[in-house]
């Protein structure tokens, strides 16, 4: 027998009590990202699974795209179950638990399909991308899309794969505006065994790199957009502690003297995320908070 | 086509550099480099260590300041706002072609 639904839910149309089953399935698994791993993809915009698909799935993949079965799509804002439901040849890998709980965690449950592309890059090509961030310049401040990237094989330094930067999803820049940097400190190469699963927040800055080694590299993006409010979706135990604290007061080595302001603003988003419009460490927003209406 | 002393003529080499702070004595946090110099682009996108630590480390290697970023206040209401890396210089030097 089913646990009674939250009186929240209990009056709610079928798809919000779908959702709410679904979120709870994975929590009561235990699936969901816990309070440092949010804490981490708040503060770095980036989460890495390294070998989270199973390599028979993967086997399976590189068999899929080597058939020309997967390409790429979408653009239309279906459900991802509707999107995965046709048959997929990668659904598996999105169908797993751990998966499932680190999607459920970000972008909540039943997210809505934005589209999916396979980067292929061939063997010795020479040449990266640019700096860029996808689509258009985004002024949500706590909303937010991922882009799942998964690599189905083995992809070392030589081969590539693509170069993030943990810390720039906060940044309100548009596309290729930032390709006047060809080299920044910290930045962060997808150097990872097959199956390796990363989460990027939309906003993380990214440039493909060139493949120099003999084999043609994979990877399979998707982007989903959230469906429900960004808030206590994931495992919020302990949102309040001194390594949540520590990460969100960790800087990037290329952040500058806009080191402070990358606080406030994820102080500010944690804040979002946890429900908890207290939250604060080191007095970042407390500090430009405290303007008492008190007459002595 | 070139005469001969265009072709041997010196060619500007451009730096950028993007610093902590608009202190040209602070570190390097990110960095492009344009060589007019060579037949084609770089392909090398391995991750690597800064070219100097500093503005001023590159000033005495013999670059010389092109232009140096201005300083901005932040606009009302978005005090927090960031974007670009702030802090940009750019050097120049000119050296003599690898190619004819």
């Amino acid at each position: 027998m089913s646990k009674p639904l939250p009186l929240s839910v209990t009056n709610a149309d079928t798809e919000h009590q779908l959702a709410w089953r679904e979120w709870e399935e994975l929590r009561d698994a235990g699936q969901l990202l816990d309070a440092t791993a949010m804490a981490t993809f708040t503060a770095r915009g980036v989460l890495s699974f390294p070998g989270i698909v199973p390599d028979e799935l993967n086997r399976a993949a590189l068999t899929a795209i080597a058939s020309g079965a997967v390409h790429g799509g979408g653009y239309r804002g279906e459900p991802l179950s509707e999107f995965l439901a046709t048959g997929h040849p990668l659904a598996g890998i999105f169908a797993l638990p751990q998966v499932r709980g680190i999607i459920a965690s970000l972008v909540g449950p039943r997210p809505r399909h934005d589209h999916h592309a396979l980067h292929v890059v061939g063997p010795h090509h020479r040449g990266a991308q640019s700096w860029h961030a996808d689509a258009t310049i985004d002024p949500r401040s706590t909303a937010f899309d991922i882009q799942v990237m998964y690599f189905p094989h083995d992809t070392p330094m030589e081969m590539g794969g693509t170069m993030l930067l943990p810390g720039s999803h906060l940044r309100q820049i548009h596309e290729v505006e930032i390709s006047r940097y060809q080299h920044i400190v910290g930045e962060m190469p997808t150097v990872c065994p097959a199956g390796t699963i990363h989460v990027l927040h939309h906003g993380i800055w990214h440039r493909g790199r060139g493949n120099a080694t003999d084999r043609q590299r994979s990877m399979f993006k998707l982007r989903l957009n959230p469906e429900w409010k960004q808030e206590r979706l994931f495992n919020t135990a302990g949102h309040h502690s001194a390594a949540v604290a520590q990460i969100l007061g960790t800087s990037e080595p290329w952040f500058g003297s806009d080191l402070r302001l990358e606080y406030v603003n994820r102080i500010a988003f944690w804040r979002a995320l946890t429900g908890d419009a207290t939250y604060d460490h080191s007095l970042w927003l407390g500090r430009l908070e405290a303007s008492p209406t008190k007459v002595l | 086509m070139m005469t001969p002393e265009v072709a041997l003529s010196p060619r500007q080499q451009l730096l950028q550099l993007w610093l902590h702070s608009p202190d040209l004595g602070s570190s390097v946090v990110a960095w492009s480099f344009y060589d007019g110099t060579a037949a084609q682009r770089s392909d090398d996108d391995l991750p690597k260590k800064p070219p100097y630590p500093s503005a001023l480390h590159a000033m005495r290697d013999g670059w010389r300041v092109l232009g140096i970023a201005p300083a901005r206040p932040s606009a009302p209401g978005h005090e927090f706002r960031t974007s670009f890396l702030p802090h940009e210089i750019v050097l120049e030097r000119f050296q003599e072609p690898t190619h004819v």
